[in-house]
């Protein structure tokens, strides 16, 4: 005796788990493919290289806007108080600086003789990769 | 006749709510992360004092018009990288300083700083013009 299957009414968590299976998906690559930073209070873009060294950001990174505003995280600095924020500053360690690609360059250099007196000897540009 | 039904999945916990975070969770990390490649130049800020057994760095301007000059003489990027990368090999030159004019933005300043990374010179720093 051939007994129709009674006809089982599909559930909605049947049709979800697929959708579900993509998002945690989707999660993990964001999770692991992503950085988080902390932002300066201001937007730059930084200027395009080709050659430079893979880099990762440091949280306390320097941030300097075209109108030569600065940040040290994500807190706004002046010059003076940006000397005393680098009073103890390790002076083995390079200090990532992200400039604005419009940043007029003799800031930057005046920048580094400001820097060198605080006592930092390396710094490092932070640019984006342009293959 | 007795057909028996197959038992019921249990769900302990409402699959709802789980979705409901987890794309919150997803929201988030897509709108915070960034997948931004992030490059570094390492610029010396002149604290160390130059080893006189070194020989003396390349000192290069860089003038508005992007046109740079090595010992008086004009080079485009790619000339100038070509000209280092023979000085270098030599041990002529064991550094590199680039001068940019007032005028100069960063962003012309660090496709240069990049060319001259691109020549192996591993020591690079700004420098304010004489002039």
């Amino acid at each position: 005796m051939i007994l129709p299957t009674p006809k089982r009414p599909r559930r909605t968590e049947d049709n979800i788990l697929p959708l579900i299976n993509i998002v945690f998906l989707l999660l993990i690559f964001f999770m692991l493919a992503g950085a988080l930073h902390t932002r300066p209070p201001f937007a730059l873009s930084p200027p395009e290289t080709a050659h430079a060294d893979d880099s990762q950001l440091d949280p306390d990174l320097l941030s300097i806007a075209a109108d030569g505003r600065m940040a040290l995280g994500s807190t706004s600095v002046s010059v003076d108080e940006l000397r005393t924020r680098l009073r103890d500053w390790d002076p083995a360690q390079a200090l990532q600086v992200k400039a604005d690609a419009g940043l007029p360059a003799q800031q930057l250099t005046q920048l580094l003789r400001d820097l060198r007196a605080a006592g930092v000897a390396e710094v490092r540009l932070i640019t984006l990769h342009n293959p | 006749m007795h057909i028996e039904t197959p038992a019921r999945r249990r769900h302990s916990i409402g699959l709802t709510p789980l979705i409901d975070v987890v794309f919150i969770l997803l929201i988030f990390f897509m709108l915070a992360t960034s997948l931004m490649d992030w490059r570094g130049i390492g610029l010396a800020t002149g604290s160390a004092p130059a080893d006189s057994d070194q020989p003396p760095p390349a000192a290069v301007r860089l003038a508005a018009d992007g046109q740079l000059y090595y010992e008086d003489a004009a080079y485009s990027l790619d000339d100038l990288a070509e000209k280092l990368k023979t000085r270098l090999q030599a041990e002529q030159i064991s550094a590199a300083i680039l001068r940019p004019d007032p005028q100069v933005t960063l962003g012309p300043t660090v496709r240069a700083l990049d060319a001259l990374a691109g020549t192996g010179v591993s020591n690079l720093s700004l420098g304010e013009t004489s002039e």
